[in-house]
């Protein structure tokens, strides 16, 4: 924050006041969340950057939900179940 | 509450938790109808410094079908993203806060309404502003001028999204200790002196997503409606809030959310999830579409809280108690809407299948001289005809639950003396006009009155 004294509180509070405030001042998208979802709102189909998560429904099935944008997509796919399930031993 | 916390699941996710529901004939342009569904409940006007705003990742919709059936044919949509004018301050407003512009205004939400049609998408605007939270006498002392601002044209309509009052007034504190309506304990299985009821929300704030639209734009085929009859006149609404299937809490205080929007809140009528459907299936009912509501219907056909009435107040209701049918009555007013032939002059009905939906007969004009009671009080324009800001919702679903509707359906049956009495307010408390009290309500758009500022509450 801008350093604040009591005459430039006053005046920006003035400034307010008379209507002089600008929104260029605002800046843009500020949160990681929102631009997150942003991103998801462009394009229904996944980019190379896009986030995606893998949702073991069911290991002993196979059964894995992918997630990607708004999209989710359930697959069956024992051997790459079986894969995660090595690397986090 | 009408549905605030009403369920476990949501009860954690405030921003999401619809709360309630309202759908009326404007009265002050009576060829429009209002839509208001508010979000975030029991809100603290002092909550600072991180004062309530919208889900920035939640999805808020009102769903509205016409032509007198349950099909989904117009869903307006709202996604809010939220900006920092400056986020290396800890502070909501750095100065006084006199316009949607003001530099000194830190924390800002911007909203954009998208409305589906019969399977198409239009974006009805984009970037509108909310009004601030209404904070103090000092950082927002012309509050009223802030909120009228945040009131944006809307295809013909108008439109507004922010703080306002909460509408809804009931005697939170009372009825979930044991079923205990104030005014009637000294008839209570645990008794206690009759006194006046607590209006437990009238110091609180809520969240307001508030549509006007034409109703030209809600009937099936464009046309106005005029014939109480006529199914056309009829809409069922609800409001749901949705968030994405996966979120991940990364590293770093960041968060991903991926996947299709799931359905986490949903509301048409009030106080349904609330008491109607019992605690094991509320998170499931909250994720379910209302045209699938047939798998609930056991729970109007016999509530829990009818048959808990007589227990509660030993020999008060002995008619209620003996009686065993299904309560039809119940299931037309929640279920279906009221069929023609049953309230002269009047039918809200969408077929047979049961879905809780808030019902609105649009071809009956606004009451010159309203009752709370609705159409418990004869008047026609008022609950269960939608729902209008002030309607007694609590005690209309209480009597009713009681059985001072069950004539409507089975003449054979008498009502309780207490079933038409029964409210968690006294009546004089009703007649001076300290429920719902003052302020509580304006007499035009949004409806809601301006919310309550933190400085000066709770008092």
């Amino acid at each position: 924050m801008a350093k604040v004294t009591r005459r430039t509180f006053l005046s920006t509070t003035v400034g307010a006041a008379g209507g002089v405030a600008a929104m260029g001042l605002i800046a843009g998208p500020s949160t990681l969340v929102e631009a997150a979802q942003n991103v998801a709102d462009a394009s229904d189909g996944p980019t190379a950057n896009e986030p995606m998560t893998a949702f073991v429904r069911d290991a002993a099935t196979g059964e894995i939900e992918v997630m990607v944008g708004h999209k989710a997509v359930v697959t069956k796919n024992p051997q790459l179940i079986r894969q995660l399930q090595r690397v986090t031993r | 509450m009408s549905s605030h916390r009403e369920a476990p699941g949501i009860s954690k996710d405030p921003v999401a938790d619809s709360t309630d529901l309202y759908a009326f004939t404007s009265p002050d342009h009576p060829n429009s109808v209002t839509l208001i569904a508010n979000y975030i409940p029991l809100e603290g006007p002092d909550g600072g410094p991180n004062f309530y705003n919208f889900g920035d990742d939640v999805l808020y919709e009102i769903h509205i079908s016409n032509g007198g059936g349950v099909g989904e044919n117009i869903t307006y949509q709202f996604k809010f993203t939220t900006e920092y004018t400056d986020p290396n301050t800890f502070l909501y407003n750095t100065g006084v806060i006199t316009s949607l512009n003001s530099s000194s205004w830190n924390v800002r939400q911007f909203y954009s309404v998208t409305r589906i049609r019969n399977g198409h998408s239009e974006v009805l605007a984009n970037k509108l502003a909310c009004p601030p939270v209404n904070v103090g006498v000092r950082s927002t002392p012309n509050y009223h001028a802030l909120a009228a601002a945040a009131v944006h044209p809307l295809d013909g309509g108008w439109v507004f999204a922010g703080q306002r009052r909460e509408g809804f007034y009931v005697d939170l504190g009372s009825i979930f200790d044991l079923g205990v309506l104030r005014p009637f304990q000294n008839d209570h299985l645990i008794p206690l002196p009759a006194v006046g009821g607590v209006d437990s929300s009238k110091q609180l704030n809520v969240h307001t997503i508030a549509i006007q639209v034409p109703k030209t734009d809600l009937t099936g085929h464009g046309e106005l409606p005029t014939d109480p009859t006529s199914a056309d006149s009829v809409i069922g609404v609800y409001t749901s809030a949705s968030r994405r299937k996966s979120t991940v809490l990364d590293n770093g205080g960041r968060t991903m959310d991926v996947g299709p929007w799931v359905q986490v809140s949903r509301l048409g009528m009030p106080l349904i999830n609330e008491v109607v459907i019992p605690i094991g299936k509320k998170d499931f009912w909250n994720s379910t579409d209302p045209r699938n509501d047939a798998q609930f219907v056991a729970n109007y056909a016999h509530p829990e809280l009818a048959g808990l009435l007589p227990v509660l107040y030993p020999g008060v209701f002995p008619n209620l108690a003996a009686y065993t049918k299904e309560r039809a009555d119940l299931e037309a007013i929640l279920l279906t809407g009221i069929p023609a032939g049953v309230v002269a002059g009047f039918q809200n009905n969408t077929g047979s299948t049961p879905a809780d939906l808030l019902r609105l007969n649009m071809a009956i004009p606004p009451a010159s001289s309203p009752n709370i009671n609705g159409i418990l009080g004869g008047d026609l324009a008022g609950f269960p005809n939608g729902r209008r800001v002030f309607d007694d919702v609590a005690t209309i679903e209480i009597r009713a639950i009681a059985g001072v509707t069950i004539p409507l359906v089975d003449p054979s049956f008498t009502p309780d003396g207490a079933a038409g009495a029964v409210s968690d307010f006294s009546a004089a408390q009703f007649s001076s006009g300290a429920v719902p009290g003052n302020s509580r309500y304006i007499d035009h758009f949004p409806y809601l009155g301006l919310p309550l500022n933190g400085f000066d509450t709770p008092r």
